[in-house]
């Protein structure tokens, strides 16, 4: 009978602090959802200090309208901006709290946005935090803006309901035009400490809409200024930790070839010998190597670029469906191709001075002895280091059509 | 210090001493005597105010009319049976009449073994016997001159004809049920196994009600030694009445205290004698339509009879469905609450927001909104049982749709929940017997107060509390949750899948059979090898 | 015998083993090598790890054959007289402290990644509950839940690493030892300490029904640990590179990093399910061969009574061992190793030198 007591008040004195404690219970409508973070550092009366914002959303709003949207109820702004000023990036982190009223829950931030500023003076400090916390998720998406990271989070977005979604969009689908480049904060940080790499992460700028752009705005939004919205396009270069510039989209799709992460994207190029490009080769695929070469001149690398894709414009009146113009296309998407590499080759080497493409790393994988002699004096080396780039293109369809069809 | 302890102990004990039942058997035997009258006194005593009974005296004519007396319980009786086989083939018999030899002492032999045109005829010399014979619906004869009585069998009660099952239905398969007699009930398992090896030992439980009660095994199937104890388990129990097997399932369980039946019970026929067949043991029980099957295994609370009468993918794919909604009906409920409370990072984006939008205005949190729903339900669920049965499954489900929808207009709980309160209904609605779905429906709330102190952490120390307490339970030897553990791949094929009937050739080994082997080996079947045969010998002898 | 209770060779030595050292191994295993020898630490764990526990294992079979009945506790009295008492309460108190890390270990991994408000007393008190009840409950039953649960555990783990495979870089692997030798040797010495843990079994053996296949199911369960935990290391490697050594808990991230279809995604806190499973079992482990340890120790006729006091020196322990998370990694990766090794290894060499020098223990037993 006394075991069978004890035992009873063991669950009972387990019930008890079962059902008083629940430390770490949070409700979720008490919970204030931050979906993109902003970070910046400011200088406020001579001191530089961190701004950290982040739009929060309102779930009401959201909710109630409905799956479709669209029908607002008075057009209230379905997510709120705060941001917060402190020594430290926790620091601001928590003024920024200090304007909530509910408890800030930072794990679904799919979006992480480093101001131009912050950037250009060094991100080791972000990046600590960023990994200390176990909320920001390691495949969260990193861009740096172009501007205070607080305009971008001002945006409203267009398309989608809330601005991280728009912007998620926009990061996902640039596949579809190769001309951004997109990392999330596990490879962007990997990319930082390896040695013989330096990282790069998208851009988002801010663009004002031209007037004729206004189009059917849904009702009781129109705005006395013009609209702004943003994009995601080019690259931003990083030497070690510093931004130190940005590559535009022609360069970025150089960038991604070399990389091998150009998807699909459209080369245009003209056949003939005039400057109009009416030719449009549309990519599917596209692998690339970095091959070190060690001779006795030193270290010189081959860049090989395969391309495959489809032919999708093809304006000339020439007949395209015959073998040879095919591979006149080909060898002009080739030449295309190198000349972008090489733009964007030139850029980061003699611009930046910084190996986003990882020569270095690639030379620590295939010939670690000689990589160690290398190693510390890479960054002297590196500008002028000799790339070779070698490109191939082949077209493998052509559409819908075989050939133009003449008009008469 | 001490003696308040002690005080407090004995404030305990003195509610659980339970005096010991009255023994209604006086301490000997009552022997008939050879007077008639004494008799006839007797059991009139003995069955004073009890309208029912019927006495009959008459005399044997002889060349010395021999007194004789008939007793027996009206309603229990076929009468005709008595009027004609018994009163006429005695009253009405030429040749006896005019046997100069028959007197008072041989008048009983020649009565039992000449005379009496009943199947079914016994002797018994004590007083108890008769009395319990009388009850049991025997007609039973005295005659004067001798100390033993002449018991025939003319029983005949009102029973419920043999009708579908009404716990069990089953799409694919037999439509005969159990009934309260255990007469028609042991006759429904036997048509199914006409084997002489298929025993069935009669037992009286309860010493007011001496209730029937049948113990039924296969010999050289099933484990001897369980079978003794099986017997010896219901020979220990010493209760006044017996009046539904589930009283006999408490006294023999293994492990009284826990919520997981040990004992799986039955309304099908089928499903009894296709335990027998693997060697289990089944218990019937007199009055009513419930039987006992032991040993059980956790896994066949999970399985339906239908499972072997469909093909095997069929089967398979509804036993895989019933192993993931049994988890559902444990498991939802908590989940929900352990994800909103605790771990709101595994949710989707626009689903997180989709739901805060519905919590807003919400006054409760997670947990009070969903035990409350809960419990709800459970109310409509009992509520259901005491309607009329077309109403009855129509009220439950709908029932909670329609209160939990009037709930989230009225802004007391948010649709989502709703949503899984219904799941679970409906899973726990497809766990086939209906034991088992009590142990889970029970187990769901304590797991809810987990998840709400310690949300995906605690379902699973819920989870491990729950599965080391199955993993020490035994079912009369056999571990509670074979073929899991201990693992035994030749029992798996009859789990959770169901492989085609020509692989499973042994019966289940965690009982211990002796004769373990089912079918023929190599059983499959397929076209016939030689098809030239088939296209009318075309093969060129 | 104070435990009546019988297991089958499977059950207790092949899957129990597995349980028990790869719970907690395959947390911090990764970030512990990575430390040392950065991208190599597969190779540590590969070679080294696994031909330290086939020697450990084997050094347990034969000091087993030669006594086939007792445990090691129970034997080392026999072979070294009054001084193996001394071994035997230095073994429980090393069962003790091992348990107490561990419980120590998971408390604060839980802690730190999900619930960081709840305090640490909670969840060690839980575990401790759930692992005394289990050890109550008897060997049988340990080893019943854990043939229960190994395939889900198993499955959990390695679907890890295929759900993974979408963001794995392999060349991160590379180069390979690339500074030589030396960083794979100092890396070395934890995971060879983790896959000692197999000696848990030398206190299990006598309790095995069918014998003659414990020698190779161990060896058996030794390879298999080899293999998981060498991918474990490798596919961490792959998909978070260079991070690894910077992380407290790198399976846990690599968890984080599943995204499939953008379907399968956020999924991490189901491996923490998995893994309370896993750590329940080896807490309830250890726990248990403690209780049995001391019950033959002091030659109790039931184990049961000091199961209690056990428990509650388990959960002070677990509290005042380490004062913040810094030193417990230092010492995982720095004390840990060579204290355990002398237990591990050591102590059971030395037992079985002594045996065979001294004629002690029964023939042993062919194969």
């Amino acid at each position: 009978m006394g075991r069978r007591l004890i035992g009873i008040l063991i669950i009972l004195l387990f019930l008890l602090f079962a059902l008083s404690g629940c430390w770490s219970r949070s409700e979720i409508e008490r919970l204030a959802m931050t979906t993109v973070l902003g970070h910046d550092k400011v200088t406020i009366d001579g001191q530089k200090k961190w701004l950290v914002s982040a739009t929060v959303i309102k779930p009401r709003d959201l909710a109630s309208q409905g799956p479709l949207g669209g029908n607002g109820s008075g057009g209230d702004k379905p997510t709120m901006l705060v941001s917060g000023i402190g020594a430290t990036v926790w620091e601001a982190g928590r003024n920024l709290a200090t304007r909530l009223p509910r408890r800030e829950y930072i794990a679904h931030s799919n979006i992480v946005i480093i101001g131009e500023d912050l950037a250009r003076e060094g991100v080791d400090q972000l990046i600590d935090v960023l990994l200390r916390s176990k909320d920001i998720r390691l495949n969260t998406w990193v861009l740096v803006s172009k501007g205070p990271a607080l305009d971008v989070l001002k945006i409203e977005p267009e398309l989608e309901e809330l601005l991280s979604q728009e912007i998620i969009g926009l990061v996902q689908n640039q596949h579809g035009s190769s001309k951004a480049f997109t990392i999330d904060i596990k490879r962007f940080i990997n990319q930082l400490i390896t040695p013989g790499q330096d990282t790069a992460a998208s851009c988002i700028e801010i663009f004002e809409r031209k007037e004729g752009d206004r189009g059917q705005g849904e009702g009781g939004s129109s705005k006395e200024n013009p609209q702004k919205a943003v994009r995601v396009v080019g690259t931003a270069v990083f030497r070690k930790d510093k931004l130190v510039g940005f590559l535009d989209d022609s360069e970025t799709k150089g960038f991604l070839y070399v990389t091998g992460r150009a998807k699909q994207g459209i080369i245009s190029l003209s056949l003939h010998e005039h400057a109009k490009k009416d030719v449009a080769f549309a990519m599917t695929r596209t692998s690339s190597r970095i091959i070190p070469k060690i001779d006795d001149d030193g270290v010189s690398f081959i860049v090989d670029i395969h391309a495959e894709g489809d032919l999708q414009q093809h304006e000339d009146t020439e007949p395209v469906a015959s073998p040879e113009i095919i591979k006149a296309i080909e060898e002009k998407a080739a030449q295309e191709i190198k000349a972008l590499v090489e733009k964007a080759l030139n850029k980061a080497k003699k611009d930046f001075g910084a190996d986003i493409f990882g020569f270095g790393r690639t030379l620590h994988k295939r010939y670690p002895q000689i990589w160690k002699g290398l190693e510390d004096d890479w960054r002297e080396i590196y500008p002028d280091i000799e790339v070779t780039v070698k490109a191939e293109a082949k077209i493998r369809r052509t559409g819908m059509l075989t050939d133009t069809p003449k008009i008469h | 210090m001490r003696s308040i302890i002690n005080k407090i102990k004995n404030m305990f004990k003195k509610s659980l001493v339970v005096e010991d039942i009255k023994q209604e058997k006086p301490a000997e035997k009552l022997l008939i005597s050879p007077n008639l009258d004494k008799n006839v006194k007797y059991i009139k005593a003995v069955f004073d105010r009890c309208s029912d009974l019927v006495v009959r005296e008459f005399k044997i004519p002889a060349r010395e009319p021999i007194d004789a007396a008939l007793f027996y319980i009206d309603g229990m009786v076929d009468k005709n049976l008595t009027a004609a086989n018994i009163l006429r083939s005695l009253q009405f018999n030429p040749s006896f009449i005019n046997d100069k030899n028959i007197n008072k002492s041989n008048a009983f032999n020649i009565v039992k073994d000449q005379l009496l045109s009943i199947g079914e005829v016994t002797t018994a010399g004590d007083m108890d016997t008769l009395v319990q014979k009388v009850l049991s619906g025997q007609a039973v004869l005295l005659i004067d001159g001798t100390d033993k009585a002449i018991i025939s069998s003319v029983r005949q009660l009102e029973s419920r004809s043999v009708d579908e099952p009404q716990t069990e239905p089953l799409v694919r398969g037999p439509r005969d049920g159990f009934v309260e007699s255990i007469r028609t009930n042991i006759t429904l398992v036997r048509r199914r196994i006409k084997s002489p090896r298929l025993k069935m030992e009669l037992l009286k439980i309860g010493t007011i009600s001496q209730t029937d009660v049948a113990v039924l095994y296969i010999d050289g199937i099933a484990n001897d030694k369980l079978v003794n104890e099986v017997k010896e388990r219901l020979g220990r129990i010493e209760i006044d009445g017996v009046l539904e097997s589930g009283y006999l399932e408490e006294f023999i369980e293994d492990c009284p205290y826990t919520i997981f039946p040990q004992v799986s019970s039955s309304e099908r026929p089928d499903r009894m004698c296709a335990c027998l067949l693997e060697g289990r043991v089944g218990i019937l029980v007199d009055n009513t339509p419930i039987c006992l099957i032991v040993p059980a295994t956790f896994p066949q609370f999970l399985q339906s009879p239908e499972d072997y009468y469909n093909r095997s993918p069929y089967a398979t794919f509804t036993r895989t469905i019933r192993f993931i909604t049994m988890h559902i009906a444990l498991l939802l409920p908590s989940a929900y609450i352990a994800v909103l409370t605790f771990h709101q990072e595994m949710l989707p984006t626009p689903l997180l927001i989709s739901i805060a939008g519905q919590r807003e205005g919400v006054p409760f949190p997670a947990f009070l909104e969903a035990v409350m729903m809960e419990l709800v339900f459970e109310f409509l669920r009992e509520a259901g049982v005491r309607l009329p049965r077309p109403i009855g499954q129509a009220v439950s489900i709908v029932g909670a749709l329609v209160i939990g929808q009037a709930a989230v207009s009225a802004g007391l709980v948010s649709s989502a929940m709703v949503m899984v309160v219904s799941l679970t209904a409906i899973a726990s609605f497809t766990i086939p017997t209906i034991s088992g779905s009590y142990a889970i429906r029970i187990l769901r709330f304590p797991m809810m107060v987990l998840a709400a102190s310690f949300g995906l952490f605690g379902i699973m120390v819920g989870l491990m509390a729950i599965l080391i307490h199955v993993c020490t339970l035994r079912s009369f030897g056999v571990p509670y949750i074979s073929p899991f553990a201990p693992f035994s791949f030749s029992d798996f094929k009859d789990n959770i899948i169901r492989m085609p009937w020509w692989t499973m050739t042994k019966r289940p080994s965690f009982m211990g059979v002796e004769d373990a082997k089912r079918q023929k080996l190599h059983h499959k079947q397929g076209p016939p090898e030689d098809k030239a045969e088939l296209e009318g010998g075309e093969s060129g002898a | 015998m104070l435990e009546k209770g019988k297991v089958s060779s499977r059950q207790g030595i092949l899957l129990l083993s597995f349980t028990v050292v790869v719970s907690t191994a395959v947390l911090i295993a990764p970030a512990i090598t990575a430390k040392a020898a950065g991208r190599d630490g597969w190779i540590c764990i590969l070679v080294l790890g696994t031909a330290y526990g086939l020697l450990t294992s084997l050094v347990i079979m034969k000091l087993w054959q030669r006594f086939p009945d007792k445990t090691i506790i129970e034997y080392s009295q026999t072979i070294a007289g009054p001084f193996g008492k001394l071994i035997g309460a230095a073994y429980i108190l090393w069962f003790i402290h091992v348990n107490s890390v561990v419980v120590r270990e998971f408390g604060d991994f839980i802690v730190a990644s999900f619930m960081p408000e709840t305090p640490l007393i909670a969840f060690i008190v839980i575990l401790l509950l759930l692992g005394s009840w289990a050890t109550k409950c008897g060997l049988e039953v340990i080893c019943r839940a854990n043939e229960f649960i190994f395939p889900l555990f198993a499955l959990s783990v390695a679907g890890v690493f295929v759900l993974a495979l979408q963001e794995s870089d392999f060349s991160n692997i590379l180069p390979i030892m690339e500074d030589g030798i030396k960083p794979i040797l100092r890396g070395s010495w934890a995971p060879m300490a983790w896959r000692g843990e197999i000696i848990v079994v030398s206190m299990l053996l006598p309790y095995v029904e069918n014998p003659d296949k414990a020698s190779r199911d161990l060896a058996y369960s030794v390879i298999l640990i080899g293999i998981i935990l060498t991918l474990a290391t490798m596919f961490t490697t792959a998909v978070i590179g260079e991070l690894t050594e910077y992380l407290t808990f790198p399976f846990f991230e690599l968890a984080r990093c599943i995204n499939i279809g953008r379907f399968i995604e956020r999924v991490e806190a189901l491996i923490l399910v998995m893994w309370v499973a896993g750590v329940t079992i080896k807490v309830a482990v250890f726990f248990y061969i403690a209780s049995l340890g001391m019950g033959q120790l002091f030659g109790l006729s039931d184990y049961r009574p000091v199961v209690l006091p056990i428990g509650l020196m388990l959960g002070v322990w677990s509290l005042e061992l380490f004062e913040n998370s810094v030193i417990s990694i230092q010492w995982l990766a720095e004390v840990f190793p060579f204290y355990s090794f002398i237990f591990e290894l050591g102590i059971p060499l030395v037992l079985l030198i002594m045996a065979v020098s001294g004629r002690k223990g029964g023939r042993p037993r062919s194969g």
